[in-house]
């Protein structure tokens, strides 16, 4: 209810609410703590970073098959795959869509999976490399932080209204 | 109270038992278990000698004085294993009648299906270790199957033994149950086989002062490794099925372990080996959800099943109560109970095994001794402490529940009246000491008695603060005393459930409901990988360390699937990865993370100084 503060009834956002099925009402209706703002945000942010950081390394997409398996190509090619995921993952967070917090984490998941490999088979120490891997071990503690995957948790029962 | 007091006590409440499709074994009395078992004695590094042979043995002669040596076992034989061709006759004759006995058992999904991967590896390795381990013959189940049927054609019968004891104002009834057999790993893919099985449940009575009628309060029934207050249900919880009077216990297949409630028991032995890992894990999962603040997990059915329970060995101990019915109001009934009071002999002094000694470590397939004894002839706790037992020993009789707490308030409050009495000469002697001290201050000749005043004057203050907290302390007890005795006489006797820590729940059809491939691939997962291991090091050893990494997570993959676990796997996983990637950052980064936090904390210092400065 913190985004409807200080309105009345009548001032309730656009027709599209009107338009939204029972269970869309629901999520909308519902809290939505700034820790679930906060991360919505980030997502987006992770996102964006992730797109520019491949269009800016790579020069043209796909880049050449011979070029792959030079590690400093390979490291940017999942990127924008991971930057969709984020996209997606945004969405869903904006929307509360129960399935928004395991995309999330999936996200996160692919982010640490990529950085580690590099760092560990390919010994890359480059900056963007640990700064990817630091903002995703943040985005893996935040998205654990108690309330917000509370958000995200479908009620017994409600499995049916909520996909 | 007379034996017949008694005996019409015990039937007046005698249990109900409902087994499932498929057990073979029922409670039986002793004599003629006894008339076709044999005596053996194992001295420490001895071979088994036979005392008395099948046929000859008599209560008399089973509880004759033997002394021998520590360590030295007696036990019982109840069957001599099958010859070949009479294995193969039974088989045949058992497999026959199986298929056309539309009521035989079937399992189900498999118990390997309803656990996770890492579980069904430690099940493999329990099921090496009974190549090594002592155990019950495999014929040893289809020979005490034809004997027992031998005696139930002789002569059929379905029998417990009866006890009735009092304690602490509490009328205890005790059904001892005696069946021939556990047949629960060989017949139903459980954890043990064993000779002779003794299983027991109680009820717990209060009197009435009023009319000396007997009420029903507390049914607690033995199973597996649960004690104390998790055995035992209020009789009026809905929890509790009953039969106008009569407890209704749901018999586990093979295993005779007794269940409240119809349905399939997921049952997690801990081998001791791995007990130290299980230990912590736990501590690492509660860490994590402290940190986090997710208190939430704790009371998710998923918790039951958590990543580090994979350490212990599953079995499924089917209740399901489908099969055979025995007791008031079902086809078969019991016939008149038999009192272990006067206990006897067979009972008291025969402190031996009642079947089989396997000479497993874990004891799980040794036989058990009888009714009083542990197998290491030490008494039972359920026989010197039924109020103890099932954890009711601090409770007293609801009847005399209200005289207890009007009892301890009195006995507080009268300690509270010395309390003060005792507070006020002190605090007054305090004073008198403060005074003396504050008088002596400005004298240098004083010093010596200056300072032992005030040792002493610290002391005495001392005193009285803890007296005082005492006393403030009881004012809470009495207030706690005063709301109890309150909802006492208003009839309320608190939740009925506050008592259990580790509840006993069927598993829910949700969790039952697999696909076929999921049992099958629960069937070979663990055969498969080690297979692919083999031929990973054997044909591609340069790949070995790439290949068992996308092996296990191909096979974790498709575990999560089956078992609908993919957001659970994701979560963990990218949990592990996120702590590996903190340790890289450190490693890394260590000095700089020192510089930042240390400026990080100085800029914070100054910013709330500052704050505090200009409001």
């Amino acid at each position: 209810m913190a985004r409807m503060e200080g309105k009345s009834e009548n001032d309730r956002p656009p027709t599209k609410q009107r338009d939204l099925s029972n269970s869309d009402a629901r999520i909308w209706s519902e809290a939505r703590p700034w820790p679930v703002r906060a991360l919505t945000v980030l997502l987006a942010v992770q996102a964006a970073a992730m797109l520019a950081l491949s269009l800016l390394r790579l020069d043209g997409w796909p880049p050449a098959l011979t070029e792959w398996s030079d590690p400093d190509v390979a490291f940017f090619l999942p990127l924008p795959f991971l930057a969709i995921l984020g996209v997606i993952a945004t969405i869903g967070f904006l929307w509360l869509r129960p399935g928004a917090w395991v995309v999330a984490m999936l996200v996160q998941c692919l982010h640490l999976i990529v950085t580690l490999t590099f760092y560990f088979f390919f010994e890359q120490r480059t900056f963007y490399l640990f700064a990817m891997m630091f903002f995703a071990v943040v985005m893996v503690v935040y998205l654990n932080y108690a309330e917000v995957p509370a958000v995200f948790r479908v009620a017994p029962g409600q499995e049916a209204d909520s996909e | 109270m007379s034996e017949a007091a008694d005996r019409a006590l015990l039937r007046r409440f005698e249990p109900v038992l409902r087994f499932t499709r498929g057990e073979r074994f029922f409670p039986m009395r002793v004599e003629p278990y006894l008339e076709r078992s044999s005596l053996w004695c194992m001295r420490p590094n001895r071979e088994a000698e036979l005392i008395v042979p099948q046929g000859e043995l008599t209560v008399e002669r089973l509880v004759e004085p033997r002394p021998a040596d520590f360590d030295t076992v007696h036990f019982l034989r109840f069957i001599t294993p099958l010859n070949l061709t009479e294995l193969a006759a039974y088989r045949l004759q058992e497999g026959l009648r199986s298929r056309r006995d539309p009521y035989h058992f079937r399992a189900g999904p498999g118990r390997l299906a309803r656990v996770g991967y890492g579980s069904r590896f430690v099940d493999a390795l329990f099921q090496i270790s009974l190549l090594a381990r002592g155990r019950v013959p495999g014929d040893t189940a289809a020979a005490a199957a034809l004997a027992y049927r031998q005696i139930m054609e002789e002569r059929r019968h379905f029998a417990y033994y009866g006890r009735v004891v009092r304690h602490n104002g509490w009328v205890v009834l005790q059904y001892w149950f005696f069946y021939a057999y556990n047949n629960w790993r060989s017949g139903f893919s459980g954890a043990n086989d064993h000779e002779a099985d003794w299983e027991m449940i109680a009820v717990y009575l209060s009197e009435s002062e009023v009319d000396g009628e007997f009420r029903p309060e507390w049914v607690a029934y033995a199973v597996h490794d649960f004690t104390g207050d998790d055995l035992r249900r209020r009789w009026d919880d809905p929890e509790v099925e009953k039969v106008g009077e009569h407890p209704v216990v749901y018999v586990g297949a093979g295993s005779h372990a007794s269940y409240f409630q119809p349905g399939e028991y997921l049952t997690e032995l801990e081998l001791p080996v791995l007990a130290p890992l299980v230990r912590v894990g736990e501590q690492l999962e509660q860490f994590w959800r402290r940190l986090l603040r997710r208190y939430e997990l704790e009371d998710t059915p998923a918790y039951g099943d958590g990543a580090f329970n994979i350490f212990r060995v599953p079995f499924v101990d089917y209740a399901r109560g489908d099969g055979l019915a025995l007791g008031p109001g079902e086809i078969r009934q019991w016939e008149e109970p038999q009192l272990l009071q006067p206990v006897p002999e067979w009972a008291m002094d025969y402190r031996g095994l009642w079947g089989l000694y396997a000479h497993d470590p874990f004891s799980a397939e040794d036989a058990p001794a009888g009714p009083v004894y542990n197998r290491d002839g030490t008494v039972r706790r359920a026989w010197y402490d039924p109020l103890g037992w099932a954890g009711l020993d601090k409770m007293p009789p609801p009847d005399e529940a209200l005289a207890y707490v009007l009892a301890q308030k009195a006995a507080i409050e009268a300690r509270r009246e010395a309390l003060a009495r005792e507070i006020n000469d002190m605090s007054r002697e305090l004073v008198e000491l403060g005074v003396r001290v504050q008088a002596m201050q400005n004298q240098p000749h004083m010093e010596l008695l200056y300072l032992s005043h005030q040792a002493a004057s610290e002391l005495l203050a001392q005193e009285i603060s803890a007296k005082r907290a005492q006393y403030a302390d009881d004012a809470s007890q009495i207030q706690a005393l005063d709301l109890h005795a309150q909802q006492l006489r208003a009839g309320d006797r608190g939740p009925m459930r506050a008592h259990i820590r580790r509840p006993l729940r069927p598993m829910s059809e949700e969790s039952l409901r697999f696909g076929r491939f999921a049992e099958i691939w629960a069937a070979v997962s663990i055969g498969l990988t080690l297979v692919a291991f083999v031929v990973l090091f054997l044909f591609a050893p340069q790949y070995r360390w790439l290949g068992l990494g996308l092996l296990a997570g191909l096979f974790i993959f498709a575990e999560a699937s089956f078992r609908r676990q993919l957001p659970r796997l994701i979560s963990a996983v990218t949990i592990v990865l996120a702590v590996v990637a903190a340790g890289v950052l450190l490693v890394e980064f260590f000095w700089s993370l020192v510089v930042g936090v240390v400026l990080v904390a100085g800029a914070y210092v100054m910013w709330e100084n500052l704050r505090e400065l200009w409001s």
